[in-house]
């Protein structure tokens, strides 16, 4: 009877070490880097949304980046997309690589944007947001430059109302 | 004994065919019940979130089509993840949400029980014979 009495508090403490453990991992877990200005960019690796191989940042490290995260149904991001897509153009023979992030979307809905606003650059499919947190989005659009060096120059919470700052954020990742 | 069986069987088959209907042809109503708004978290009819707004604009179009509730689902799965789910599955890892609360309430019944046991038991055993 006593070997079961000690057996059962050992038990206890064991399930309360496990919580602990437990407890200990989320909150590490929880500890992810975001996306900040002057820090290294996050990597990633999806799907591009043509169904044509996949988006990396990896496979562009080296070069200037414009990151953009969007979604069909989010209004500034429709807005935003024509500048965007003018930005794209005009920097592309400098070496300035865009790409897009469609979130928390549908890809159907995203394919028909793509083709409505003549979307040039790769689009990287992130339906179920694996990015969102790790990242630290807080609402789309946001878009991130990032330079040569792989560190993030500029971060934009909200939509460019033009092109100016956006040029401005990519003329200092060229000079 | 046999009377319970009857009764657990004259439930199964009454709730059997609204179950099925349910899944055949589910309502809008439902679905938003049983399906999450991803930006907000709360389920779909208590959201009017943009990305909510069209979720609920594709159910209402995959019902017209004649899709059935778990294929519904399994497509709004296919695009945002498991998260878009209200409830976990039934099935996998998941399927452990299900069982642990009721394996929890099993044990604890059991324990219950025993200490009930041995607490009725041992003042029988341990009272002082008089003399």
């Amino acid at each position: 009877m006593r070997s079961l009495k000690v057996a059962g508090q050992l038990g206890a403490v064991a399930v309360v070490l496990a919580l602990l453990g437990l407890f200990i991992w989320k909150v590490a877990s929880d500890d992810e880097p975001t996306a900040r200005v002057g820090s290294e960019v996050p990597r990633f690796d999806l799907p591009a949304l043509d169904g044509d191989g996949r988006v990396s940042v990896e496979q562009h490290l080296g070069k200037p980046m414009v990151i953009n995260f969007w979604a069909t149904w989010c209004g500034p991001c429709r807005e935003e997309a024509p500048l965007l897509e003018q930005a794209a153009r005009k920097y592309r023979e400098r070496g300035v690589v865009f790409i897009g992030v469609d979130i928390r979307d549908f890809t159907g809905d995203a394919k028909s944007f793509v083709k409505k606003y003549d979307v040039s650059y790769p689009i990287a499919y992130d339906g179920p947001a694996k990015l969102w947190e790790p990242w630290g989005i807080t609402g789309l659009p946001e878009t991130f430059v990032v330079g040569r060096d792989g560190k993030i120059v500029s971060h934009r919470i909200g939509a460019y109302d033009n092109a100016t700052e956006l040029e401005a954020a990519i003329e200092r990742t060229l000079s | 004994v046999r009377a319970l069986l009857v009764c657990v069987a004259a439930l199964a088959f009454a709730c059997a065919p609204p179950a099925f209907a349910s899944e055949r042809h589910p309502t809008q109503a439902e679905l938003e019940g049983e399906l999450v708004c991803p930006t907000c978290h709360t389920t779909l009819d208590q959201s009017n979130a943009p990305v909510a707004v069209r979720m609920k604009q594709y159910i209402a179009q995959r019902i017209a089509a004649g899709d059935s509730k778990s294929e519904i689902k399994a497509q709004l799965v296919a695009q945002f993840g498991r998260g878009v789910l209200a409830a976990p599955e039934k099935k996998g890892f998941d399927l452990l949400a299900w069982v642990l609360p009721i394996a929890g309430l099993l044990a604890g019944a059991g324990v219950l029980t025993l200490l009930l046991w041995r607490w009725t038991r041992r003042p029988e055993e341990e009272l002082p014979l008089l003399e």
